[in-house]
């Protein structure tokens, strides 16, 4: 699983993780401003703590069937990548000082 | 049976709510496709009851999305729309005021599609053969199956593995492994038919304590059972 932080500080400021593939078991994942869904195919309900733990975070892309998941789940995420929907990097940027 | 009842109009959506309700089914009732959608990310119909005209739209165009099977009542329904619901499966299309009579019988069809007939399970060497009655013929097809037991998680996790070729799609490998998750031991049987699968899980459940699982699986499934004992989970695939 790609799971490295992807930071550039000019076209980037926000640090960005990848997570990839079927998620269904408990893994070590590594934690940014902004999780990238758009690798993964399956998230498990025992991300859901993790989420919950972390309300600070937005995530982008992900299928429909896995972003419908995490809305039906009532998780405190933020949606970077939803005009309107989320908190954008600038935004972030500037509520959090990232 | 899980109910999407959209009406805008008071009297109706009260009236069919009550009628709907009383013959066992589970009813949640919207005025409009605002609502609906909203209403969406925590409830999961098997069928939808809609007035055609909703204020903010079509009840067509949320059956074009959410593809179950769905009865439509309208005041005014011209031909188009008549030929646009039965394309997108719909049961019956009624003139309001629709008698909740005739909209229980239309909807007693979804039962009827969905129940299994007579079925028999025939040994053959290391294959397992299913029999099936449906419509009136009699189907055969291979039955793949697997029972595993585990006494923790790590096992669970091992034995996850194992049952890769029952779980052919990614929906499937979710439910078990949520399963697997659900309980720290048990037993999980697994059965894999060409156009069907299920799932019995066997523990002692307090199912109230997993509301996430619970949802994320019945979201998949096309039927669930949830008892103190385990649970039984059915989906359609390929």
């Amino acid at each position: 699983m790609d799971n490295v932080p992807d930071a550039d500080p000019v076209t980037n400021p926000v640090t960005v993780v990848r997570w990839s593939g079927e998620l269904l078991f408990p893994v070590e994942l590594s934690e940014a401003a902004i999780i990238d869904l758009n690798a993964v195919v399956s998230l498990g309900t025992w991300i859901y703590p993790w989420f919950r733990a972390r309300p600070h975070l937005s995530v982008s892309g992900g299928s429909p069937t896995l972003r419908r998941q995490l809305l039906r789940a009532n998780l405190p995420i933020a949606w970077a990548d939803i005009p309107g929907g989320g908190v954008s990097v600038s935004e972030r940027a500037a509520l959090f000082g990232d | 049976m899980r109910i999407l009842l959209m009406e805008d109009e008071v009297a109706i959506r009260s009236a069919l709510t009550r009628g709907l309700t009383a013959r066992g089914h589970q009813v949640e009732a919207v005025a409009c496709l605002a609502d609906a959608r909203a209403l969406l990310t925590r409830f999961t119909p098997e069928a939808m009851v809609s007035d055609l005209k909703l204020p903010d739209g079509y009840g067509l165009d949320l059956a074009e999305e959410l593809k179950v099977p769905f009865v439509l009542m309208t005041g005014y329904g011209t031909f188009d729309d008549a030929v646009r619901a039965l394309r997108l499966g719909c049961l019956d299309f009624f003139t309001k005021p629709a008698s909740i009579k005739d909209i229980c019988r239309a909807l007693e069809h979804v039962v009827t599609r969905t129940a299994a007939g007579p079925q028999v399970v025939a040994s053959d060497g290391e294959v397992l053969r299913l029999a099936r009655v449906r419509g009136g013929s009699v189907s055969e097809q291979i039955l793949q199956h697997r029972t595993i037991r585990w006494e923790n998680a790590n096992e669970a996790r091992r034995l996850f593995t194992e049952l890769t070729p029952l779980l052919p799609t990614s929906a499937l490998r979710q439910i078990a492994a949520e399963l697997l998750q659900a309980t720290p031991n048990g037993t999980l049987a697994i059965n894999l038919l060409p156009d069907g699968w299920s799932a019995w899980l066997q523990a002692p459940m307090a199912w109230e304590e997993h509301r996430d699982r619970v949802s994320l699986i019945q979201d998949h499934a096309r039927t669930c059972a949830w008892t103190p004992t385990g649970a039984v989970v059915e989906c359609a695939h390929g």
